[in-house]
């Protein structure tokens, strides 16, 4: 179990490893999340049950953040913890009457510096896949993740199998480079770069013809390339991102399920998403195979 | 929403330069000490405490320096006693350090010649005149080079403690970059400030190696 689950968040690592996907590191990343995972048990077993009085009584919520995914979780010009998580972060904080204190987390890190208590919840972007849900608690889904192929605009890229046409830049080992490299035609020409912001250089440099990235890159192509000569051509994959606390806070895992419910249905989760993301979030799935939104 | 590079991020990079400088500081002083006793541990006469610091070198240089913070800050607060991360980098920098510097002044003091603490017990002083007066003052003669070269590896090496939540040089790096898409500057100007910490220690090694020789 521990081999799968190293090896299935390396890859998550990969993806949003954005500064520098160096793989040395995202391998050792991976190990010291394996022996999170071997510490869990010992975790769990004498975690505090975190009660909505208790917060309540705290005065505040620490809620952990990421610092550098534009626009998910990053730091604004002023300093502060700015993007998606955090402003539904501070909803929470609104809605439990509390003071919101962010600390910052990684990948690597997040998963342990929820589990030792350092944080009391996590908002980091953090994909819902089974082996995660054996470590800690999910709530149900409140943002998403596409994977998407970005192209310019008159290119026609309908479906996967046209890409064969096209040269195709990914950010090396993330999840769009073994989506694409999976499910592209052979013989598909697919270029691999470091990071991010190198392979939507290349794009707007036309050293390749079409991406494969998060939807949140366009923002940056359009402030980068100008609005309107590159378009979202196809999904390639869909991730769905929950909360995560400690494993066993019933009470404060059913709160965040109504909070996220309550703030579905009347469009304030929708607003923040149409803020950041510049679109409207989906349907969300009332369950996912292997991940129970409750404690079980 | 990427934006511009303006000073405010060159501010905010500055200010991970001052962590940087504050967590190298606390690496050589506690590695400072901390590897003068493995040091000296190491080659005096009892076999107990040369096994034991012997075991101790292997151990921490075997072991990569990231994941020895991360046992410790994550590790001791999973047995119940939650660490301060500056206590916890302090730990764990210190532990790191000392097995390189002990390594380091070990040879230095093996390398200076048996016969001086031979003749300097035959002139009756005792172990600590011996090894502060005698013995120590040539080693560290000896060592200075590769002493100035660990430490120089040390304040590249304190970016690992990013792992446990510090926004150190090279994390205010990586937060700018993809703040503003523009990599190529914001290393740029990581890279100027490692180097204007890391100039001076090398420029005070090169002057300090041509007081010694002098002094021969």
């Amino acid at each position: 179990m521990l081999m799968s689950a190293s090896h299935k968040e390396e890859e998550t690592i990969m993806r949003f490893e954005t500064g520098k996907t160096r793989s040395r590191r995202a391998l050792l990343a991976a190990g010291l999340l394996a022996m999170t995972c071997a510490f869990s048990g010992l975790a769990s077993s004498d975690a505090q049950a975190q009660t909505i009085e208790a917060i309540k009584a705290k005065g505040k919520l620490v809620v952990g953040v990421q610092a550098d995914q534009i626009p998910w979780g990053f730091i604004d010009e002023k300093g502060q913890n700015a993007g998606l998580d955090p402003d539904v972060a501070r909803l929470i904080g609104k809605e439990l009457g509390v003071e919101v204190e962010f600390v910052r987390v990684t990948v690597p890190n997040r998963i342990a510096t929820l589990l030792t208590a350092k944080v009391d919840v996590l908002l980091a972007v953090m994909g819902m896949y089974p082996d995660r849900a054996k470590v800690v608690q999910f709530t149900r889904p409140y943002s998403v993740s596409d994977i998407v192929v970005l192209g310019k605009k008159g290119d026609s890229i309908k479906e996967i199998a046209d890409l064969k046409a096209f040269r195709v830049g990914v950010s090396r080992a993330s999840a769009q480079d073994i989506a694409i490299s999976k499910q592209a035609p052979q013989g598909t020409s697919i270029q691999r770069f470091d990071d991010d912001s190198a392979v939507v250089q290349a794009l707007v440099a036309n050293q390749v013809d079409a991406i494969g990235g998060q939807i949140s890159y366009m923002a940056n192509i359009n402030k980068i390339a100008g609005e309107g000569k590159y378009e979202r051509k196809i999904l390639i994959n869909r991730q769905y991102n929950g909360f995560s606390v400690r494993p066993g806070q019933k009470e404060f895992t059913d709160w965040l399920n109504a909070f996220i419910e309550r703030n579905l249905a009347n469009g304030q989760l929708n607003a923040i998403n149409k803020k950041w993301l510049d679109g409207d979030l989906p349907e969300f799935p009332t369950e996912l195979a292997g991940i129970p939104f409750t404690v079980q | 929403m990427i934006r511009d590079f303006t000073i405010n991020e060159f501010y905010f990079i500055l200010q991970g330069g001052i962590a940087t400088l504050l967590l190298s500081l606390i690496a050589f002083i506690g590695g400072g000490l901390g590897g003068l006793t493995i040091a000296l541990a190491r080659t005096c006469g009892i076999r107990a405490f040369r096994f034991a610091s012997a075991a101790y070198i292997d151990f921490f240089q075997g072991t990569p320096l990231l994941m020895q913070l991360f046992v410790v800050y994550f590790g001791i607060a999973f047995l119940g006693f939650p660490l301060n991360p500056w206590v916890a980098v302090a730990i764990g920098l210190t532990l790191n350090a000392s097995a390189f510097l002990g390594e380091i002044w070990r040879g230095g003091i093996e390398a200076v010649p048996r016969g001086q603490s031979e003749a300097a017990s035959a002139l009756g002083l005792g172990y600590i005149h011996r090894v502060r007066n005698v013995v120590l003052p040539q080693a560290l003669r000896l060592s200075l080079a590769p002493t100035v070269g660990f430490m120089v590896q040390l304040i590249k090496g304190t970016s690992l403690a990013a792992i446990i939540g510090f926004t150190e040089l090279s994390r205010s790096g990586q937060i700018i970059s993809n703040a503003t898409y523009r990599p190529l500057l914001v290393f740029g100007i990581v890279g100027a400030i490692y180097f204007v910490i890391c100039w001076p220690l090398s420029l005070l090694s090169g002057k300090l190696e041509r007081k010694f020789s002098t002094a021969r």
